[in-house]
């Protein structure tokens, strides 16, 4: 369901972009910080949220309330992954502009995405208020909801956003998710299968319908779609899990033993990657950790996240062979990738 | 990709550059004040019992009215030091064979940081029969002084009596029982010197006697301890900095105990918080299922002296899309009253507590979320857990200790705090189960047991809280006449028939129980089987399958007694379920 998210959000956050590009900017606003802000944008626009951070951050530097640069700075977060940080800007929107429905929708959304649910709730039933029009804070709240354990609460909401907006893909999902957890494993998996219908390669809508086919006892027929989902991904360990549990309970042993026991070394890897990023994110400036979750994080396949710490190490041990070493070799992977 | 505690929508959202970014850089758990003082659990409770509780609640607290007075020490100055985070764990068991259900609760101790000279014991507490209870830790010489967790009862050397094994943040200590309630520290082979939490006894390769399970946690050293940080503020640790340390099985070889752990199958995974045991595939021999804390869970199928890990394949390993969650109790029973057999844990934030059913071939279903079991955790820290029968009607019920690591919670998790009320579950006898959260101000419960306190047939309740106090609930149901309770006498040294199997025929009903060693969170619970039987005034049949496979039944039992059955001798006794005096004093 994360990629309806994403493709929303992205979609979201662009009107909200072109939205600005048509607002008046502080006419008194000249020089170095309008440049700034002028580059960071077009960055942002480009999609290259790390240049964009870091204009629109030195930007923010100079003058916090400059134009709308804290929404800016908030969704280019939120499509980092960043979450928290991502509400902290949208806060300081809000406190700019207390009417600013956006704003109090992108953090709830950030909220969601950092799992506090109950912060969530109530900046999307904020949001709601402000824009009655649009459902998405609706749908959003019935997930914080649901993610709350206040099920008939999410339940009421969802629907309520469903009579609105019946096509729309991630109500639709929502309610899917809600009728797997209450076993109404009919209605979930037509509903999913409607969704998948509209877009058949939709990552997150395939993974939630063969959760919905493992878990009402139809093993065999998940395997396909377990199998459809996995290809072409990175290693993610979820999947491979669900591929396993899918082949064991349907009856093929040895290739469920067999991706079980690819799940077992990930989940191991992921292990120690999760030990070095507490080191990491205890002491920032332990570079032997950050370099060993790099190396660690290469061998996982995870190119991007890998990135992230050789950036950081070319900072912190400019002169390392082993950091060079490290790069070249994740470019090389990329290569052989593409 | 690497996964976080979280079970979040967004966990596939990519990551890009911004991680390395000043906007971008504060901690993720952002604090936003840390308190000095230590843990903030109110003060302990009433003097008198409180009569006030929701309509069909059906405890009453009354622990101070009952003579009960213990506060937990977890040593805890404001340094967080990760191990004051857990314990304590509580008993109830018979300790002098009087009849009647006596209470240890653990203690923890100083930390460094904390007044070194100080001491802190244990403390047991043993019934008078009049509804109150008298200290007797000294006397007993119960009243062990490490920095203690959890607590597990077992008769070790057959001689009728319930010993005591004490996990511990250092060494663990037997305390045998000369069968007064009087106890010795004895050195048998069991004083694991890891962080352990939990113990389970079972028989494991079916010679009679009872072996033991240790459920070890981390590889930690508070002397050795770095502190962590989110931002400028110093905060606990996460588990996930500490390797596990191994669990370890003891084979009891005459009441001494031989280490077989590597030759019998232990792995070396997980930090382990809590075990239950019990038949789980129906082949006779009794399984294990270990809780582990950010580490996957384990199920042990005995092989007959080897046990064969399990838990990821057959489902019981990890959260539904792989993801290993923070396990912390565990109770095993036929919670769906269908006969199969389920595995009931706990779980940290976030991650509902768990019940996985068993689906036959090897696998079990996750039921967690249509028996209604899932919702109403998913925002709380669960610990332990008490099975019981709420209503007299041979279905089973829940009871879960709650509360939350941290001890400023509230200040950086809204709706969250350190205290957070327990919960009941009630079985409606159709698969799913109704919560009601217990009255009264909340503590951060860990240990919890069950029993029947004053002999009335139903079930009261003690909760251990992390730094607060205990408390004990008295079950006011009034319904002594839809109980029976049976306690069963084995052969040989497995004397009070732990894995026993009960078959118990009410009118058109049949249900099953197990006699266990094990299960809540570093706590055990009373042995004897408190049998609902509705509206029944007589239980038709009870078939007792004991450990060694032999099978004995009776017939026409009646409602309202408590039934001693003793192996190859039946029933030996059946007295009236008149009760003692009112628990906490009052009639």
């Amino acid at each position: 369901m994360s990629r309806f998210f994403f493709t929303t959000l992205s979609l979201l956050l662009l009107c909200v972009a072109m939205d600005s590009l048509g607002q008046p900017g502080a006419a008194n606003q000249r020089g170095e910080v309008e440049s700034l802000y002028q580059r960071g944008f077009e960055a942002f626009r480009a999609g290259r949220s790390f240049e964009a951070l870091e204009l629109l951050g030195a930007v923010a530097a100079q003058n916090p309330a400059f134009r709308d640069v804290q929404m800016l700075l908030g969704q280019s977060c939120l499509v980092s992954g960043r979450m928290l940080p991502a509400k902290k800007h949208f806060e300081a929107a809000l406190q700019q502009n207390p009417q600013n429905g956006h704003a109090a929708f992108l953090l709830g959304f950030a909220l969601l995405q950092s799992a506090r649910y109950f912060e969530a709730d109530q900046a999307l039933a904020k949001a709601q208020s402000m824009a009655q029009g649009n459902p998405h804070p609706q749908i959003y709240r019935g997930l914080a909801l649901l993610r709350l354990g206040k099920p008939s609460e999410a339940r009421l909401q969802i629907a309520a956003a469903l009579k609105r907006v019946p096509d729309d893909p991630i109500a639709q999902s929502a309610m899917a998710e809600l009728d797997l957890a209450d076993g109404r494993f009919a209605q979930a998996e037509s509903g999913i299968r409607a969704v998948l219908l509209a877009n058949p390669a939709n990552l997150e809508s395939q993974i939630l319908l063969g959760r919905i086919l493992l878990d009402s006892g139809k093993a065999a027929e998940s395997v396909p779609v377990f199998q459809s989902a996995i290809e072409g991904q990175p290693p993610r360990s979820d999947l491979l899990y669900l591929l396993g549990q899918s082949l064991l309970r349907s009856g093929q042993v040895e290739e469920g033993r067999e991706v079980m026991s690819r799940f077992k070394a990930l989940k191991a890897l992921e292990g120690e990657i999760r030990v070095l990023e507490v080191a990491v994110s205890t002491d920032a400036s332990d570079a032997e950790a950050r370099l060993e979750l790099a190396q660690r994080m290469v061998e996982g396949g995870l190119a991007t996240q890998a990135m992230l710490h050789i950036v950081t190490l070319e900072k912190q041990l400019p002169k390392d062979s082993r950091v060079r070493q490290l790069r070249a070799r994740l470019e090389a992977q990329r290569s052989a990738g593409s | 990709m690497v996964m976080s505690k979280v079970r979040s929508p967004g966990s596939v959202l990519p990551v890009l550059l911004c991680a390395l970014l000043g906007a971008c850089q504060e901690d993720q758990r952002e604090p936003q004040s840390q308190r000095e003082s230590s843990r903030s659990n109110p003060p302990a409770t009433s003097e008198a019992p409180s009569e006030s509780r929701p309509a069909g609640f059906p405890f009453v607290e009354v622990t101070a009215a009952a003579g009960l007075s213990f506060v937990h020490d977890n040593g805890a100055t404001g340094r967080h030091h990760y191990v004051e985070t857990m314990g304590p764990g509580v008993a109830l068991f018979d300790a002098d064979g009087d009849g009647d259900l006596d209470l240890y609760v653990v203690n923890g101790g100083p930390l460094p940081g904390g007044e070194p000279e100080k001491v802190s014991r244990n403390r047991f507490f043993a019934n008078r029969g009049d509804g109150t209870f008298e200290d007797r830790t000294e006397a007993s010489g119960a009243g062990e002084t490490s920095y203690g967790m959890g607590v597990a009862v077992a008769d070790i050397d057959g001689d009728e009596d319930l010993d005591l094994y004490l996990l511990n943040y250092g060494p663990n200590v037997l305390l045998r029982n000369d069968g007064s309630g009087r106890f010795e520290e004895v050195s048998v082979g069991v004083e694991d010197p890891s962080w352990s939490v939990s113990g389970a006894f079972f028989d494991f390769e079916g010679d009679g006697d009872l072996d033991l399970y240790v459920v070890n946690y981390l590889d930690y050293d508070v002397e050795k301890e770095k502190p962590c940080r989110a931002g400028p503020l110093e905060i606990y640790c996460s588990p996930e900095q500490f390797p596990a340390v191994g669990d370890r099985l003891y084979r009891n070889d005459g009441g001494r105990f031989v280490d077989v752990s590597r030759s019998a199958g232990v792995v070396r995974d997980g930090r382990g918080m809590g075990a239950a045991v019990g038949d789980l595939n129906g082949d006779g021999k009794t399984d294990i299922y270990v809780t582990n804390d950010r580490s996957h869970n384990l199920l042990y199928l005995n092989q007959g002296g080897k046990l064969d890990e399990v838990a990821a394949e057959s489902g019981v390993g990890y959260g539904p899309t792989g993801l290993a969650e923070g396990g912390m109790g565990v109770a095993l029973g036929d919670f769906l009253g269908t006969g199969q057999a389920a595995i009931f844990m706990t779980n940290f934030q976030k991650e509902p507590n768990r019940l996985y059913v068993d689906a036959g071939g090897g696998f079990f279903d996750d039921a967690t979320f249509r028996s209604g079991l899932g919702f109403p955790s998913s925002e709380l820290v669960g610990w332990g857990i008490g099975v019981l029968d709420l209503e007299g009607d041979g279905d089973l019920d829940l009871a879960v200790g709650n509360g939350h690591v941290f001890e400023n919670a509230e200040e950086f998790i809204p709706g969250s705090a350190f205290a957070l009320p327990d919960q009941l579950f009630v079985n409606g006898g159709d698969g799913r189960f109704e919560v009601s959260s217990f009255p009264g101000t909340p503590y951060s419960s860990r240990g919890l047991a069950v029993g029947d306190l004053d002999g009335d047939g139903d079930q009261d309740l003690v909760t251990a809280s992390c730094g607060g106090p205990l408390q004990l609930w008295r079950n006011d149901s009034g319904i002594s006449d839809r109980f029976l309770l049976l306690e069963l006498r084995g052969e040989g040294a497995n004397t009070f028939a732990t894995g026993a199997k009960v078959t118990v025929t009410v009118g058109e009903h049949q249900y099953r129980r197990e006699v266990g060693s094990a299960g809540s969170y570093a706590s055990h619970s009373d042995m004897r089987l408190s049998l609902g039987l509705g509206d029944r005034e007589v239980v038709e049949r009870i078939e007792v399958q004991w450990p060694d496979g032999t099978v004995e039944s009776q017939e026409s039992l009646a409602a309202g007694h408590r039934v001693l059955w003793r192996q190859g001798k039946g029933v030996i006794s059946s007295e009236p379920l008149q009760g003692t005096a009112r628990l906490g004093g009052e009639s």
